[in-house]
């Protein structure tokens, strides 16, 4: 299955602004993270660590936050479109 | 209820100024202490002296409208971010409550200078500015200052009344002389920008308050020096520790300002684009807060930003356009608000015409917010043909088009043309003028403008600008945060719980945070214990408890309440355009969504302890010792 990667903020530097990754059914994010990760250089520590819980980076599922659904073990599917968002606040 | 303090006043200054423009008396007079412990200061006591002071039905723009201009507890003292104040008057965009908040120094010394707040009443018989320099307070002629631009009023008036940066001044731009209902006030290029502040400011032909004090020091203004000191220490450690606001990790909030929420907004279908019509925008990575801190901004280390008095975590940014049309244009920001108005609302991707249109909003005093959102409804009345190019004074006023939305922007600030005073009366009025249909795209409730959160990507945002007190506004509370960038993990798609959550634990919590007199950006790393835990060494009061603190939020929110429905404000106007009703939302995760407030709005009442038209009932205030507002 194809799955696009939007990356912002310094991901951007890192991954490139968006990416399409062949991936086998039945990855989940956590798989996709720690695939991304030995591309991040310098981010890599961001996306191993990733925990929803205390998060240092922001990863959305087709815009919607993955802690809404099943965090780093959400399944992933043809066509989806993952984030990577730095944390943000004010507005 | 009256307790301890000894004889000594601390947290507060414990004095008002109430200047009469006018008979020209100038009185002083001592801060209600009871007052002041039920509503703290800002928000809270500016409410309860207008809800006492002005008769229902008034012309905001006539003589007996007021203007209060009022700090809080914490600001001027060691507390971090403790910079605030706020200008409270009926709003004449609205017709409505108004409070507007402002960083910078100008709080601060005013508190220092020995006074809580400034009671602005009556009309001056010409052009005036206010110098408060401790003890002596005057009103002085303006007539030789009236029609200059904000920053050269700012100038002029620190040349003329003092060196080295101080005093302060607050003050209005030609656009408030004019009676622009999207008029600001501004200090230091920052905005007590929403609900036309400016424009009460120049009905009452006061141009500016000048301020310089020092017969209070920030340490001295503390009852308990210790416990205070403890907990701006955590406060410290919190702030410095957050991933969003510390300086030591290079938090978002820090490095890109608050643009750096543009990115995830977009993601969530979230920004509003081309006046609503859709939640993301192309152009995105042409505008986001990375790409404005490698191509317009100044580096954060730089010696030529200038954050608010004790700020910790610097969001604030200096700009300058390098090249182009508009090179040479120096501005602060543009922040996220801002660039969204101008960029986005209008469909325009350049950072350059973005910057210009901020610089001119900040040099006339007019709000950003209002302005864009204003411009984004015109060009869409423009394309759809309901305003022809005559009206708009000869401009293509096409989405897209930057050099017509600066255009647009400056005619704005004069008050030129038919364009420049159209949309100087805002969406609302726009709307009621053009006709045609066009008040189902007027994006706006109780006729002020949405700022930049789609609610259609958030149900609990869609609940909080509709209830609002002052209109549309994104503050009171920011559900954006929770639903949008998924801090708290709160689903954008549901209305189920939406109403308590937006109720206890966020708008009653922003009023007790504004009141206080702390920047509402240290809620992000801190929360309400926490500022209670600087405000009770802070002031002294005896017996204080958290629990009578969380209170607070919920009072000064009846009072407000109270205030709008004495002016016959009602469940009618807790609404949403009908864009955002009936018009499914193409993109995002929300994508075919409309805002549900149906589902929310009787509920949020219910927990509010209103009736089913949104009005507080006599138990309610009786409960909450707000008797004199029973109606």
């Amino acid at each position: 299955m194809r799955v696009k990667v939007r990356s912002f903020g310094p991901f951007i530097k890192a991954l490139g602004h968006e990416n399409t990754l062949e991936l086998p059914e039945g990855a989940t994010i956590g798989a996709l993270l720690a695939v991304l990760a030995q591309r991040a250089g310098e981010l890599k520590g961001h996306l191993l660590g990733y925990d929803e819980r205390a998060p240092s980076m922001v990863v959305l599922l087709n815009g919607l936050n993955i802690k809404l659904i099943e965090g780093s073990r959400t399944l992933l599917k043809d066509g989806d479109t993952v984030s990577l968002l730095p944390p943000a606040a004010g507005g | 209820m009256r307790f301890d303090l000894s004889g000594q006043i601390h947290g507060f200054a414990g004095q008002l100024l109430r200047v009469n423009l006018s008979s020209g008396k100038i009185s002083k007079e001592p801060l209600d202490l009871d007052v002041a412990r039920r509503l703290l200061g800002g928000k809270g006591y500016a409410a309860y002296v207008l809800y006492n002071e002005l008769r229902p039905g008034i012309d905001p723009l006539g003589p007996e409208n007021k203007l209060v201009f009022m700090t809080g507890p914490l600001t001027g003292t060691p507390a971090p971010l403790g910079n605030r104040f706020c200008v409270c008057t009926k709003s004449p965009l609205t017709g409505a409550w108004l409070d507007s908040h402002c960083g910078g120094s100008w709080g601060p010394e005013l508190k220092w200078a020995g006074y809580d707040g400034v009671i602005v009443e009556g009309v001056a018989s010409r052009p005036v500015y206010v110098s408060v320099d401790n003890e002596d307070v005057r009103i002085n002629d303006a007539s030789w200052l009236w029609g200059s631009d904000t920053f050269s009023t700012e100038r002029i008036l620190k040349d003329r009344h003092g060196s080295r940066g101080i005093p302060r001044v607050a003050g209005i731009g030609p656009a408030g002389e004019k009676l622009a209902l999207v008029a600001s006030v501004i200090s230091e290029v920052r905005a007590a920008g929403r609900g036309g502040a400016g424009a009460v400011m120049g009905s009452k032909k006061l141009k500016a308050i000048v301020v310089r004090g020092d017969a209070k020091k920030p340490e001295d203004l503390v009852a308990d020096p210790k416990a205070f000191g403890d907990a701006v220490k955590k406060a410290h450690g919190k702030t410095g520790e957050d991933f969003r606001t510390s300086v030591r990790k290079r938090g978002g909030l820090v490095i890109m300002g608050t643009a750096n929420i543009v990115d995830g907004i977009n993601e969530a279908g979230g920004w509003p684009t081309r006046n609503f019509q859709t939640g993301m925008f192309e152009h995105v990575l042409d505008v986001d807060g990375m790409v404005f801190t490698q191509k317009l901004w100044v580096p954060p280390e730089s010696p030529g930003r200038r954050p608010c008095w004790n700020c910790t975590i610097l969001c604030a940014h200096l700009g300058i356009v390098k090249e182009g049309r508009w090179a040479g244009t120096v501005t602060e920001g543009p922040e996220y608000e801002t660039l969204w108005a101008y960029g986005p609302q209008c469909g325009v991707g350049s950072r350059e015409a973005i910057a210009r249109a901020d610089y001119l909003s900040d040099y006339y005093g007019i709000d950003t917010i209002s302005v864009g959102n204003t411009i984004g409804f015109l060009m869409e009345c423009y394309e759809k043909g309901l305003i022809s190019r005559e009206e708009t004074d000869g401009l293509d006023l096409r989405f897209g088009n930057a050099d017509a939305m600066v255009e647009a922007v400056e005619k704005t600030g004069q008050l030129s043309g038919n364009l420049g005073r159209l949309i100087a009366m805002g969406s609302k009025k726009a709307a009621e003028k053009i006709g045609s249909g066009s008040d189902r795209f007027a994006i706006h409730v109780k006729g002020m403008e949405f700022p930049a959160y789609e609610p259609r990507a958030g149900q609990g945002m869609g609940l909080a600008y509709a209830k609002s007190d002052r209109g549309a506004c994104h503050l009171r509370p920011w559900p954006a945060g929770a639903e949008m960038l998924g801090w708290d993990g709160k689903d954008p798609r549901t209305t189920e719980g939406k109403a308590k959550w937006i109720k206890d634990n966020t708008e009653d919590v922003a009023s007790a945070f504004d009141s206080s007199g702390l920047c509402l950006f240290i809620s992000f790393a801190i929360n309400a214990d926490d500022v209670y835990d600087m405000l009770a060494p802070a002031t002294g009061f005896s017996g204080f408890t958290n629990a009578e603190f969380k209170r607070i939020g919920e009072r000064i929110n009846n009072l407000t309440r109270a205030f709008n429905v004495r002016e016959g404000f009602s469940r009618k106007d807790d609404t949403l355009p009908y864009r955002q009703l009936n018009e499914p939302l193409p993109v995002g995760p929300c994508k075919g969504a409309v805002v549900r407030l149906d589902e929310m709005l009787p509920e949020y009442y219910l927990f509010c302890g209103w009736d089913s038209e949104g009005r507080p009932t006599a138990a309610k205030l009786k409960e909450l010792g707000l008797d004199f507002a029973i109606g």
